[in-house]
């Protein structure tokens, strides 16, 4: 026999070897590309370096300067992102709610072709949209030409691009549509029989959502969310381009440490601290999701 | 001595501490069809599997014809499986779905041009070959698979329930083709059920198995007549089963004043006995004289159903029996006293 | 009567909803051929000379060869690792099962930047490795990775295995099964893992601006323009191009999404 034939009887033979090489490429790159960069960073987080290369003082000034330095700034930088980022995640599942409720709900054909219409936005990069928006919302944009036009405004205001509010706006924006998804899933799951049942059993409108409909497609947002809030802790393409300096975000910190004068172990500490944040929320979210929620919204 | 296509010697399987098949061993013979019977959950499926090579025996040997084929992978093994759930290939045609095995073999296309429209002749379902498997209908479907089975010609044909998901009437149909496509092509057929009236109709042979055991096997007239224990007596056709002692030619029941006659048996526990009647042997109201058994009873339920009655009855005030009578012209009536009998030839004691 | 109102009311606000989302992108497109490099309203005449400059300029046109080689790259093996990694993790049961599970996951669960940062310290202090388009790949993959995998893991646990056993009992070994019947049947699956990648690919900024060193992809070089305040018109008339793509792809899988949905 072959060396090929003696190898494919093995495998046969064996379901753990059949597995082992089935998982390997993934869990390899999982491990050298994600795992063990993670466990640098850790330790770079602790040391001090001279250009990229690490001395061996070991400590946690990085940490205290992050939450201390420059008069809290950092700290307050964290806080400021991590409370945008809850507040996007919220108005953006509010504004794809309705979204997705009338796709699944009322539109009776061609579910899916309005899906793909939506998706439309998201297969275009972020930059791409910011650089949209910033014709609607800058100070010669859209926006901006109609009100005056129309007299509501004497000169064109500046407010509208370069805030913190500019920010929110466009990360709620570009992530409504993508959000219309998972949420439409969870609405397309429900019975119909049974809000029919719930409205012969009294219930109008208003009360068959907020009891019935609301709470059965909880998954779904559950889902949403997920997608929604991790990434956007560590956002910093938006903030440069469009936040000015009311809209700066944490994720700037940790850019500029590595990608403008570099401070390798103090965007390394940066970083932990966002890897912790994130790894708490998302095992908090995964507790509640189950594995079968995400495969089903893909 | 005989050829015979498949044989298993003491095979066992073990999932885990879980026994699903527990020392079994029976032959077939080759051009039988042969049923394995059982209730859920008796092993019937997983020793058709092991047959077909998708489970391997924990312990025993399965021979296909003088070959050990223990080790042997399904894609080498001279048998072809009909599926439960028929798995024809949803993204081929009729005719890529029966083909396929005359491909793997690398046959050339006349030969597998020849071979598809000759079953499909046989099946009955002449010049399907472009159809699409999801517009047949579901006996078209079941046919396509048989036909698909037996497309390579295997030495056996294992089917695993495939009359499950057809409407009586279908189910009846199909029988009959099954059983005159076996006759035609001559292969041996391994038929497994849980429907006693498939596997009487259809079968030479028929192996009970219960719990990963096998209880019995014989031909349908042995198993319905002279069943080895209670469960195949009460598995196969329809029976009065009374516990009871035997002794002697004698069935005692406890309570019971009366012996019930009976002539020579062999049990394996005298004390744990069942005497099988069956209901259609039993006289009821006349023609009792000459019965070497007669009893008083109550008609405790009447179930009129044209040509034959049903009672059930009480029999001296201690046991339920079932009684089918010929319809004579008259019924008897709830709570009539009436006297029923039997001969001992009628009895068959077995294990209980 | 406030029924009625509520229906007109989400109707409308479903249609401005969709309206609102492309303005951006229209505007875009409008805006690349508009005759003025401020770039704001009222749109001044028509010219080409932004679309021109674009396609004339090597970083530009290297930007756009870049992201596609990339995103098809990964597109390609994110997909095959996944459906490797989707088999075992659908198909058996092993020790290790759930920690691999939570392993697959584990890229969504953290923000790309910080995935970016790590892959970025690994490759450059560790291994001391250029950037370049290959370490671009490496960290895409790692994107994609978790999105091909669910997805092909869905579409293998509603497979019904006795069609393989079937293929199996009637010949075929284990390769020809796999190719005659498994790949063929779990195709719409493959297909939209790989559209998936690709278009997480495309689209990254984060982890493509931290690991391409000279190489760049078409978000990051209009990132780098913008940043900078440079070449807003080219910038524009890059996003454009972009969108045009995109509505493009939008317009066919409408199409031929609604011929599907039809029947």
């Amino acid at each position: 026999m072959s060396i090929f034939k003696k190898i494919v009887n093995l495998v046969r033979k064996s379901e753990k070897l059949t597995v082992t090489l089935q998982l390997s490429p993934a869990m390899l790159w999982i491990l050298l590309v994600l795992v063990i960069p993670l466990c640098i960073i850790v330790i770079y987080s602790f040391g001090k370096t001279i250009g990229i290369q690490l001395l061996p003082e070991r400590g946690l000034h990085n940490f205290i300067y992050l939450f201390t330095g420059e008069g809290g700034l950092y700290r307050s930088l964290l806080l400021k992102s991590l409370g945008m980022a809850l507040l996007i995640t919220v108005c953006s599942i509010a504004i794809a709610y309705p979204v997705a409720y009338f796709i699944s709900l009322r539109v009776e054909r061609y579910k899916y072709t309005w899906l793909i219409l939506l998706m439309g936005p998201y297969l275009v990069s972020w930059v791409i949209i910011i650089v949209g928006w910033r014709l609607i919302l800058g100070y010669g944009g859209l926006l901006n030409y109609v009100l005056v036009q129309m007299g509501l405004l004497a000169s064109p205001m500046g407010g509208t691009w370069g805030s913190w509010g500019t920010v929110v706006f466009i990360l709620m924006m570009g992530w409504a549509p993508w959000l219309v998804f998972p949420i439409f899933v969870s609405l397309e799951k429900i019975d119909r029989s049974v809000l029919e049942a719930a409205a012969d059993l009294g219930a109008n409108p208003v009360k068959r959502f907020l009891r019935i409909t609301l709470p059965l497609s909880s998954p779904g947002l559950l889902v949403a969310t997920f997608f929604v809030l991790l990434p956007t802790f560590g956002e910093f393409v938006t903030p440069i381009l469009a936040g000015g300096s009311g809209g700066a975000m944490y994720g700037m910190i940790i850019e500029s440490a590595f990608m403008g004068w570099p401070r390798w172990p103090f965007g390394s500490a940066a970083s932990v601290v966002l890897m912790i944040i994130s790894l708490v929320v998302a095992t908090a979210l995964l507790r509640v999701i189950r594995l079968e929620r995400l495969m089903e919204v893909l | 001595m005989e050829e015979k296509d498949v044989k298993l010697e003491s095979v066992t399987k073990k999932f885990g501490d879980f026994v699903a098949v527990d020392d079994i061993s029976f032959a077939v013979k080759k051009g039988q069809f042969f049923s394995l019977l059982g209730p859920s959950g008796c092993g019937k499926t997983t020793t058709l599997r092991m047959i077909a090579g998708f489970e391997k025996p924990t312990t025993g040997i399965i021979y296909i014809g003088d070959e050990v084929v223990n080790e042997v992978p399904p894609f080498e093994r001279a048998c072809n499986l009909f599926f439960q759930k028929v798995a024809l290939f949803p993204h081929l045609n009729v005719y890529e779905n029966i083909a396929f095995g005359l491909k793997m073999q690398k046959q050339p296309k006349p030969e597998i041009d020849k071979r598809v429209k000759e079953l499909l002749d046989v099946i009955g379902l002449p010049g399907f070959e472009k159809r699409k498997i999801k517009d047949l209908s579901g006996g078209e479907g079941q046919r396509v698979g048989i036909a698909r089975a037996l497309a390579r010609k295997p030495r056996v044909l294992l089917l695993d329930e495939p009359l499950g998901p057809l409407d009586l009437k279908l189910r009846e149909e199909m029988m009959i083709e099954l059983k005159r496509i076996q006759k035609v092509v001559g292969t041996t057929f391994i038929y497994v059920t849980h429907d006693q009236g498939e596997a009487i109709t259809m079968s030479d042979g028929i192996a009970v198995m219960s719990k990963g055991k096998l209880v019995q096997v014989g031909s349908p007239d042995e198993l319905y007549n002279k069943p080895r224990t209670a469960f195949v007596a009460e598995f196969i056709g329809r029976s009065n089963l009374i516990p009871g002692k035997y002794h002697d030619d004698k069935f005692n029941v406890d309570n019971l004043g009366k012996s019930i006659i009976t002539g020579p048996h062999k049990v394996t526990d005298e004390n744990h006995a069942s005497a099988c009647i069956k209901p259609q042997r039993i006289s009821i109201g006349e023609n009792l004289d000459n019965l070497d058994n007669i009893f008083d009873a109550e008609i405790q339920e009447v179930y009129f159903q044209g040509a034959q009655v049903n009672y059930k009855v009480l029999m001296e005030g201690k046991l339920k029996i079932s009684i089918f009578d010929h319809y004579r012209g008259r019924v008897f009536g709830m709570g009539q006293k009436v006297k029923i009998g039997w001969r001992k030839e009628d009895v068959w004691v077995c294990d209980g | 009567m406030f029924r009625n109102i509520g229906e007109r009311s989400l109707k409308i606000y479903f249609y401005a909803f969709l309206v609102i989302i492309y303005l951006p992108l229209i505007l875009l497109i409008i805006f690349s051929f508009n005759d003025s490099r401020r770039m704001g309203f009222p749109p001044q005449g028509f010219t080409l000379e932004w679309w021109q400059r674009f396609l004339s300029r090597p970083e530009a046109v290297t930007a756009i060869e870049n992201s596609f080689l990339v995103a098809s790259v990964t597109a390609l093996i994110a997909t095959t690792v996944g459906l490797m990694a989707a088999l075992a993790l659908v198909r058996h049961f092993f020790r290790g099962k759930r920690l691999a599970t939570s392993a697959v996951v584990l890229p969504l669960s953290l923000p790309p930047i910080v995935i970016a940062v790590g892959a970025v310290v690994l490759l450059l202090a560790v291994l001391d490795v250029e950037l370049s388009r290959l370490t671009i790949i490496l960290g895409h993959v790692l994107l994609a990775l978790p999105y091909t995998t669910l997805i092909l893991m869905a579409r293998l646990i509603g497979f019904d295995r006795s069609l393989e056993e079937a293929a199996c009992d009637l010949g075929a070994n284990e390769f020809t099964t796999f190719r005659k019947i498994t790949m063929p049947i779990i195709m719409p699956g493959v297909f939209v893992a790989l559209i998936m990648a690709f278009i997480i690919s495309l689209e990254d900024v984060p982890v493509a601006y931290f690991l391409g060193g000279y190489d760049t992809t078409i978000p990051v070089y209009i990132f780098g323009l913008l940043r900078w305040g440079i070449g807003l018109p080219v910038a524009t008339a890059m996003s454009a191009f972009m969108t045009g793509i995109m509505l493009v792809a939008v317009i066919i899988s409408v199409v031929w999404t609604r011929r599907a949905e039809k029947t």
